[in-house]
């Protein structure tokens, strides 16, 4: 199986007030197409600045990823924009406020030319319809949508440049239970329509062993375990992971039973 | 009935642009002395906002708010501001907010915003009798470097940290009851765990009632005797904490459980496309909770 | 879309006093379009003397009086609107496209440009705009054009700094940052994703302004620079009177008088829009 990400020897350091603060320390770790790799961890632990380096928000101070075996640590080109894309935790505030639905939407439409101008109306509502929305919502404004919906519409701005890889960063840690089952669910569905690899970012471990298949766990900027989904919760190795694990409050006793 | 708090018939409504907002429907809830209950549903669900009214600082001055908050048997609603500030909060009835970081003010150390607390149940106390209370109070949760977490200013802790702190504040006054609004939502699983262990330590040794409002079913699993249950306003089930997860009866209730995401590895949550109107349908109180009411009287 | 006006009207008009704010400045620019056709003598605001009739007090026929050479104060007062309305307008015009840019890209490009911009918005705004603006009359012509010139020099870097400070403040938000990974140019950002968020803070800025600006041009004229005779000013002829305040009253109070309406009332609409944009932003 290809690996269509590999990070190599990532480190990423800032200067916070004079002192030097490392953010990730000599991280490796690759991915393969069809992969929806887990980026497990704590605040600290990196895992948001990992996100960001593979999103290109950010250069790493030392090391390099490669997409398709291309360098791209560097500088972001326009394929490369268009093939990694992004769906955000806070949903008050990935999308402007100021801009409708569907300039948020046909914003990668029109950069990245995926129809002709005359056809974004059509394609805009195509898309809210893949993720479950009304056609009638194109013309709204985020104020009036609820929290599920406007992770809907931020999926649709993702699938919109028809990318590869989408870096799903907590995208359901600030919704309702019932909303991220269904949230869950159209992710899934849309991983399968449109072959997509999926990093999930998120600290949230009960979703985690139900959406991934591989786990990358992180603690202060470190891998200390990785592996398949279903090794690091029947036979975790690392005490950090078995005490996450543990600290899960779960809902029934055989849940409890499983723990380490 | 003996309960603590005894709400009844709270109903809350906002007025808005052409319309009004319910969002409380006649809300019936009891607590009993040195119980820890919790109160669970969805955002929007209305047990935040229920928190405030108990208190009495819900500021909005669009609120129509009708119905009776006991406590003691003297009706909170009926009473003045002065006497909710200078009798029951902090003192008699406290609360922990969900982000510690903005619940504490930036510009003063901790010092001197546990001083504050201090001084409200004696306000008399001499500056050095004042700082032996708070270093006991921080040294009972095994905080090592006192004298420094003293001299800090919130945004010099971490999160654990802070929230530790506002736990002690809300229980060093040994209030009868302590209400928590969503108290570990904003922590990582680890410390979110230590800081429910902290609150139940603290509360069993001074006999506190909890009431917990939360969305995390979990952490209801894990902290509480009793649960309500409520959606949009209305409370839907209650039961005692087994007959809630073994045995849930509202459709509600078995929507959220199924909704979790489990640790067992059962595929992505289920959920119904079409769910009923929740709140149009009955509320279930489980039969065990008659046996426990009278246990209780 | 249209729901979104009516719930800002709703808001808009919870307050008596935006709502005053409103009516007074609807009744300013109805006078300032309409000057020609509701003044009584259109023609005195122009070269039109009238010895016969000069230093009369207000009647039936000349609502605030006549001046010392028999205009009619009324109307030149209408005019006298006009005339600082339109000034204030193409100082705004200048000054407000200007500003927006600079803070735009002082506020989004750090390091080295963000610092030299910002360093010459604060030299001018350290400046006190009306001796500098009598500074360069003086130095130059007094005339409308280097009036309208002065003023604008010294009015854009105030919006520079309230689009700086905004800019800043959201150029980390989620939805800049997921502009960027679609692969949007800095352009689009800056003008279509970041510039939108600026508008309610600018469009209220630019209400109070216009008064701000006006009361600049009538100090200006008070002080005998600026607006040249015979085409009447607020200031200009808020001072003539002076002189003769004890026996023509008239002279100073209603131009003066004038000058405080337009004041209070775009003041109290800016108040009123501000509040009405910023339960907006929830």
């Amino acid at each position: 199986m290809k690996n269509i990400l590999k990070i190599k020897n990532i480190t990423k350091e800032y200067k916070i007030a004079s002192k030097k603060v490392i953010a990730l320390n000599n991280i490796s770790l690759n991915v393969q197409i069809g992969d929806c790799l887990a980026i497990v961890g704590e605040s600290g632990s990196g895992k948001t600045t990992l996100g960001r380096l593979i999103l290109g928000l950010e250069n790493p101070t030392k090391g390099t990823i490669f997409y398709n075996d291309k360098n791209i640590s560097a500088k972001r080109n326009i394929q490369n924009r268009k093939d990694i894309q992004v769906v955000q935790q806070n949903p008050l505030t990935s999308l402007n406020p100021k801009n409708k639905i569907s300039s948020s939407i046909s914003l990668p439409l029109k950069i990245h030319k995926i129809v002709k101008k005359e056809s974004i109306p059509e394609k805009v509502i195509e898309l809210l319809n893949s993720v479950g929305l009304n056609k009638d919502l194109a013309n709204s404004f985020p104020s009036s949508l609820s929290g599920g919906q406007r992770q809907r519409v931020a999926i649709a701005r993702a699938i919109a440049s028809n990318p590869k890889i989408i870096v799903l960063d907590e995208p359901t840690s600030a919704l309702d239970v019932l909303v991220q089952a269904k949230v869950l669910k159209l992710l899934s569905d849309i991983q399968k329509n449109y072959n997509l690899t999926y990093l999930f970012i998120t600290h949230d471990l009960g979703v985690v062993r139900n959406v991934s298949n591989r786990v990358v766990v992180l603690k202060n900027g470190e891998i200390v375990e990785e592996g398949e989904t279903v090794e690091i919760f029947q036979r975790p190795k690392h005490e950090y992971t078995k005490n996450l694990i543990r600290s899960i409050p779960v809902v029934s006793a055989e849940e409890e039973k499983i723990k380490p | 009935m003996n309960s603590l708090l005894s709400i009844e018939s709270l109903e809350l409504s906002f007025e808005l642009y052409k319309r009004n907002l319910k969002v409380l429907n006649k809300i019936n809830l009891n607590l009993f002395k040195g119980e820890k209950i919790a109160v669970v549903g969805e955002s929007g669900s209305g047990k935040s906002v229920m928190l405030r009214i108990i208190l009495g600082i819900l500021n909005d001055k669009n609120a129509l708010i009708q119905g009776k908050v006991f406590f003691d048997s003297i009706d909170l609603r009926t009473q003045k501001q002065n006497y909710m500030k200078n009798y029951i909060r902090g003192r008699e009835i406290s609360m922990i907010f969900q982000d510690p970081m903005a619940s504490l003010n930036p510009v003063f150390t901790i010092r001197d915003q546990i001083t504050n607390v201090i001084k409200l149940k004696n306000k008399n106390l001499k500056k050095n009798e004042v700082e032996d209370i708070a270093f006991e109070q921080l040294k009972k949760v095994s905080i090592s470097d006192v004298g420094r977490v003293l001299d800090s200013y919130p945004f010099q802790l971490s999160g654990g940290m802070a929230q530790r702190i506002l736990i002690i504040m809300a229980l060093m006054n040994n209030p009868k009851i302590v209400l928590a609004d969503e108290p570990s939502t904003a922590l990582d699983v680890t410390l979110q765990k230590q800081a429910l262990n902290l609150m139940n330590e603290l509360a069993n040794e001074i006999q506190s009632a909890m009431l917990l409002v939360t969305h995390n079913l979990g952490v209801v699993r894990e902290f509480a005797e009793r649960v309500y249950v409520i959606y949009r306003g209305t409370i839907v089930e209650e039961g005692l904490i087994d007959d809630i997860f073994n045995n849930p009866q509202h459709p509600y209730t078995i929507a959220l459980l199924e909704a979790v995401p489990r640790l067992t590895g059962h595929g992505l949550p289920k959920f119904d496309p079409n769910p009923p109107e929740y709140e149009k349908i009955k509320k279930f109180s489980h039969s065990s909770l008659t046996k426990y009411y009278e246990k209780h009287s | 879309m249209f729901d979104n006006i009516l719930i800002f009207w709703f808001k808009f008009k919870k307050n008596p006093f935006s709502l005053i704010g409103l009516i007074i400045v609807s009744i300013v620019i109805l006078i300032t379009i309409f000057a020609p056709f509701i003044t009584p003598f259109p023609e005195h605001a122009g070269k039109v003397v009238d010895f016969s009739n000069m230093n009369q007090p207000p009647s039936n026929i000349n609502y605030f009086g006549t001046d010392t050479i028999g205009r009619d104060v009324f109307s030149r007062t209408m005019f006298a609107y006009r005339t600082s309305f339109f000034l204030s307008l193409v100082v705004l015009i200048i000054a407000v496209p200007v500003g927006v840019f600079f803070g735009l890209l002082g506020g989004y490009f750090s390091g080295l440009f963000e610092n030299v911009l910002m360093r010459i918005v604060d030299v001018f705004l350290s400046l006190p705009a009306l001796v500098l603006a009598m500074v360069i009359i003086g130095l130059t012509e007094n005339s409308m054009t280097y009036i309208m010139a002065a003023i604008s020099l010294l009015w854009w870097p105030w919006y520079s700094r309230l689009v700086y400070s905004i800019t800043k403040s959201i150029k980390n938000e989620d939805y800049i940052a997921a502009a960027k990974i679609c692969g949007a140019s800095n352009f689009h950002i800056l003008f279509f994703e970041i510039l939108p968020n600026c508008l309610p803070s600018v469009l209220t800025k630019i209400t109070t302004d216009l008064a701000f600006v006006i009361m600049i041009i009538a100090a200006l004229g008070f002080v005998g620079l600026g607006v040249q005779p015979p085409i009447p000013d607020l200031g200009r002829m808020t001072a003539d009177g002076m002189d003769l305040v004890f026996d023509s009253y008239w002279l100073s109070l209603f131009p003066g008088l004038a000058i405080l309406f337009l004041v209070v009332g775009f003041n109290l609409l800016g108040d009123g829009l501000r509040e009405a944009f910023d339960l907006d932003l929830r």
